[in-house]
């Protein structure tokens, strides 16, 4: 997965037009190529943490509700959750 | 060689040699005749003479920096007049000292002996010594500068006199000394208290702190503090007042201690809602119950059985069939983890009355549109989470929150600029529904 940079225009952010490195998953672990050393250690630091995501309680018809769940990485749903955070480092998956 | 050809090579290097001077001398004499026109023009002084980088630099930039005009003014003049009659008085005072001591000896004698350790006065034997005046004067300057007194030195004499030379010593290391002396004397004193010393200044007061030493007056936002008083009072200090008909309306719709700070917290965010949606809540009569800071969740009354014994509850909840939201406390106080429970809850029973019978969200064309899009992946349309992405009203509810979220949470998941960015149609949609509901 190719990570571009988000850039601010009139219009709000949108992708850049070159990529600043690539994320894979390969059903064990992350690989990370990344130049910049200051945003491949945040992005070590993501993909390489357990990550808490929120996950619903209740039925939907009584009762409306979340909890917190932890997720160790080295599995598929922490990293697909970790992706869809990369806009929180302003990136974006191409 | 040809003697001809010899003599004809003399005489050419006798004209070239001729020119040539001649030529110097010409340059020359132009050269003193510019010199002496600047110099009549620069008040009768010939500046180029004592300064050759003049003529490049310039007089005016020169200005009060120009080396050659120091020593002309009066003030000079009179200091170096005062300077020579104080080297003239001072082979007198030396000569006069010298006569006095020599009749003074018998007197010395009759003086009260000098205790062990007691300081004699300044004396002006500590002054520099005056160099010969049959010295020739190298330069001025330097004279200056070698004649200036050094700071003022005592002498302290020895407990065994005589050969040992005097120590001198600085006065202000005296003083310390003296203090120090004085401590140690009363260390000395068996079994006494040491004597305070003296009061130093406080270090926070004259210590210079960094701006980036964020260890005290700053809160990182990384730290996760458990003290939910201290967070009561920070968020209290930045609390503004809420206007008279929002505080009637969201007084009518918590139930709660009033006099809790998470109170006037809660109001704060049921006010961003607006009047319009506060006052449709009231008549669908909405509850917010707001719990004590001993009550939990999963202990009230209102929540038995609905949930396993396994899951966990955090801080929030709403519940459908009774219209009401219930809160823990911590969940108002706390600065908010990654999304406000408070408006993601109350935006479900926003939802919730819109809607007739069930969810709004749920029958919304627009709504559903997007969500639908966000299921397919769509360019510009994305879940915030995997829990926005249950239903339609989980959705529905994630959106307002990040659209009435003002930057106040801790790792927001989804703020209002990422609506906006990644998810507009449904940004459009919130923005209308709020622009409409309080008429704006």
């Amino acid at each position: 997965m190719i990570l571009f940079p988000l850039r601010p225009v009139a219009g709000g952010r949108k992708p850049g037009e070159f990529p600043v490195g690539s994320v894979h998953f390969d059903g064990q672990e992350v690989k990370i190529d990344c130049p910049d050393r200051e945003l491949r250690a945040r992005l070590q630091e993501l993909f390489f943490q357990p990550l808490r995501i929120r996950i619903a309680r209740g039925d939907g018809e009584q009762v409306l509700a979340h909890g917190w769940e932890v997720l160790e990485p080295g599995t598929e749903a922490h990293y697909a959750a970790c992706v869809a955070r990369l806009h929180t480092f302003g990136l974006v998956p191409g | 060689m040809d003697p001809l050809y010899q003599l004809i090579a003399q005489a050419t290097q006798r004209n070239m040699n001729e020119n040539t001077q001649k030529s110097n001398d010409f340059m020359r004499a132009n050269h003193k005749k510019d010199v002496k026109e600047k110099g009549s023009r620069a008040n009768e002084l010939d500046f180029a003479e004592l300064s050759p980088d003049l003529n490049s630099m310039g007089e005016d930039l020169m200005g009060s920096m120009d080396p050659d005009m120091f020593g002309r003014s009066n003030n000079a003049e009179r200091f170096r007049r005062a300077w020579e009659e104080e080297l003239e008085e001072q082979p007198r005072q030396e000569e006069e000292e010298e006569e006095g001591q020599e009749q003074g000896e018998p007197e010395d004698e009759n003086a009260r002996p000098r205790e062990e350790g007691e300081l004699p006065e300044p004396t002006s034997e500590a002054e520099p010594e005056v160099e010969e005046e049959g010295a020739p004067e190298e330069d001025e300057a330097e004279e200056e500068w070698a004649e200036e007194p050094p700071p003022p030195t005592l002498e302290i004499p020895r407990e065994e006199p005589g050969d040992e030379p005097a120590v001198v010593v600085e006065p202000d290391v005296l003083e310390r000394s003296e203090a120090a002396l004085a401590s140690t004397d009363q260390l000395d004193r068996a079994e006494e208290p040491a004597a305070p010393v003296a009061d130093e200044p406080a270090r926070g007061d004259s210590s210079f702190h960094s701006l980036l030493d964020f260890g005290s007056g700053f809160l990182r936002s990384d730290e996760h503090s458990d003290n939910a008083e201290l967070e009561m009072e920070l968020l209290e200090e930045t609390l503004p007042e809420l206007s008279p008909s929002l505080a009637g309306l969201t007084s009518r719709l918590i139930s709660g201690d009033s006099t809790r700070p998470s109170y006037r917290r809660l109001e704060h965010y049921l006010a961003r809602f607006g009047v319009g949606v506060l006052r449709t809540a009231v008549q669908e009569k909405i509850k917010v119950i707001l719990l004590g800071p001993d009550e939990s969740l999963p202990s009230h009354i209102l929540v038995q059985g609905l949930f396993d014994e396994e899951e966990l509850v955090e801080g929030a909840l709403y519940l459908p069939d009774k219209h009401t939201l219930l809160l823990e406390e911590s969940c108002v106080i706390r600065v908010p983890r990654g999304f406000n429970p408070v408006v993601f809850y109350f935006a479900h029973a926003f939802d919730h009355i819109l809607g007739d019978e069930g969810y709004a969200s749920a029958k919304s064309a627009a709504v559903m549109a997007s969500y639908q899009s966000c299921q397919q992946k769509l360019a510009g349309h994305r879940f915030a989470d995997d829990l926005a992405g249950i239903s339609p009203m989980h959705y529905f509810a994630q959106a307002v929150e990040s659209y009435l979220s003002e930057d106040d949470c801790l790792e927001p998941l989804w703020t209002r600029d990422d609506l906006y960015d990644f998810d507009r149609s449904m940004y459009d949609y919130v923005d209308y529904l709020f622009h409409r509901t309080n008429k704006v």
